[in-house]
């Protein structure tokens, strides 16, 4: 096989040299020169623009993954609390809510006909005090009656509030143990050693934390962008904001994460945009 | 095989292609081209384009960028991630190229696809250590009258809908989860390639095989959505 060409494309599948362009790992001179070829070789360049729109195919795909899975998250929220309610619970509290609105209503309106009543009978004779005082007394007795049955309702409904709701078997389950790591940031000029943190994570489809201490709390809001070993972002998050403790907590799904090497950068966002780094913290996952 | 085939050892008495002076402009010198040079291309259709431009010749021009268009805007695109400023160094680089060759500074009309992209690059290289014009913007929004817009286009953003659309499908079709979990490791965990043939106890050959038949069937499934699209518009 005389023709260089040929040998040159063997080469670039041999080797992959494709991907090793696009994921930045080839050397200088490699590079260039591939360049230089790529440049006026229309095969290669075909190649490239292939390869590279599958990697930011697979990147988009991704990044809309993530994106739905936050919006599920956030609307389960609110359905998860009425889910968590049997449908008969469901039924009898609505039912308590229903009485608890009506039946003082009735009561009132009934209270106005016996009061309107009595004043009628007082009215046409005096001879008629007795039955009002009958009437007086029956009137006493729905109110009461009323009052009983309010605090039946109430004392329902504040049963129904506090009692444990049995979790349908389609819920998600608790997590017990939940892995919780606590990462340290390293100082500049360490980042080529092994990361200090080691997190090994022993359940693919569950979650686990990380919790990150902010040296300065100075800043309104803070941006956290999880990068892998290649330095590509696999997750950003903007508007975070530490909690009590000036740490930062983030949940994150063991799947997201294969084994390998992380890097977790924490910046602090001014009100303007501007960014200022906070903290480096890279980590390693094992299973 | 670890060589690079293409390369050929520059002959003695070879001469730099291009002078490393800085510019007026404060562009840094032009960098070297890589004296591993490809295979030629077909030198004599090279070096008669670069006589041509050299006589001021304007349909020389025009088939100069006609050659480099298509990987000169892939190049920049890769490097700038901001298409505003990539159409911006597009522009400025076949300008510069046109000037130095006019100039007679290109001595050696064969390695003009690398004299094309040297120049994209070293363009870039200043740019960068300058500031983009969105950087210079915010550090001083006085100075500039219009902060570009960083959301993508229209276009992009329905080429990236499209992308993710094909990647999908490609996926779909893949025959087993090792694959697609290869394929994710490698393109979205950035995992470094040894690491997952590791794991996976894959061959290098296998691996890249894994690889090549994804973007393979990425390309094909592109270019017919690519097609319909053209004939449904």
């Amino acid at each position: 096989m005389n023709d260089p060409l040929h040998a040159v494309h063997d080469e670039v599948e041999a080797r992959d040299l494709v991907g090793a362009y696009l994921a930045g790992r080839l050397p200088e001179a490699e590079r260039d020169a591939f360049e230089a070829h790529y440049f006026d070789c229309a095969e290669c360049l075909e190649k490239l623009e292939a390869a590279e729109g599958f990697r930011e195919g697979m990147l988009q795909v991704a990044a809309e993954d993530l994106a739905k899975a936050s919006q599920e998250r956030a609307a389960v929220g609110f359905l998860a609390a009425l889910a968590l309610l049997s449908r008969g619970r469901r039924l009898a509290l609505a039912g308590a809510l229903a009485a608890l609105v009506v039946l003082p209503t009735w009561f009132a309106v009934r209270n106005r006909g016996l009061e309107q009543q009595l004043a009628e009978k007082s009215a046409s004779t005096a001879g008629t005090a007795s039955r009002s005082a009958a009437l007086e007394a029956r009137l006493r007795d729905v109110e009461r009656t009323g009052a009983a049955e309010r605090r039946r309702l109430e004392e329902q409904l504040a049963q129904e509030r506090g009692a444990p709701a049995p979790v349908p078997a389609s819920s998600p389950s608790p997590q017990v143990n939940v892995p919780y790591f606590i990462l340290a940031a390293v100082r500049s000029g360490e980042g080529s050693r092994e990361p200090v943190n080691q997190l090994r994570i022993p359940d693919r489809d569950g979650s686990f934390l990380l919790a990150i201490e902010l040296a300065t709390v100075d800043h309104p809001a803070y941006r956290a962008t999880l990068s892998g070993s290649a330095g590509r972002a696999i997750w950003t998050s903007d508007g975070l904001r530490p909690d009590g403790r000036d740490t930062l907590v983030i949940l994150l799904p063991g799947k997201m994460l294969a084994p390998g090497l992380y890097r977790l950068k924490i910046a602090g966002v001014e009100k303007g945009g501007g960014e200022v780094a906070v903290g480096e913290y890279p980590f390693r996952v094992a299973r | 095989m670890t060589g690079v085939l293409w390369y050929h050892r520059p002959l003695p008495g070879d001469e730099p292609f291009m002078s490393g002076r800085a510019e007026a402009t404060g562009a840094d010198p032009i960098p070297d081209p890589p004296s591993d040079a490809i295979p030629d291309p077909p030198s004599d259709a090279m070096a008669d384009l670069v006589r041509r431009i050299g006589r001021g010749d304007p349909a020389a021009e025009a088939d100069l960028v006609h050659r480099f268009a298509r990987a000169l805007r892939f190049l920049l695109s890769r490097l700038t991630r901001d298409g505003a400023l990539a159409e911006d160094l597009y522009q400025e680089t076949f300008r510069r190229v046109i000037e130095k060759v006019r100039g007679g500074e290109l001595r050696e009309p064969e390695r003009l696809p690398g004299f094309v992209c040297g120049m994209a690059r070293n363009l870039f290289l200043t740019s960068a250590r300058n500031g983009t014009r969105r950087g210079r913007w915010l550090g001083d929004p006085e100075k500039t009258e219009v902060a570009p817009d960083p959301a993508p286009g229209q276009l992009a953003s329905l080429l990236a809908r499209e992308r993710a659309a094909t990647v999908r499908r490609v996926l779909a079709d893949l025959r087993n989860d090792r694959d697609r979990e290869i394929l994710s490791r490698y393109y979205i965990a950035g995992d470094e390639k040894e690491e997952i043939r590791r794991d996976f106890g894959l061959s290098d050959l296998h691996f890249n095989r894994v690889l090549f038949r994804a973007r393979q069937r990425y390309k094909e499934l592109f270019e017919r959505r690519q097609a319909a699209a053209g004939k449904a518009g």
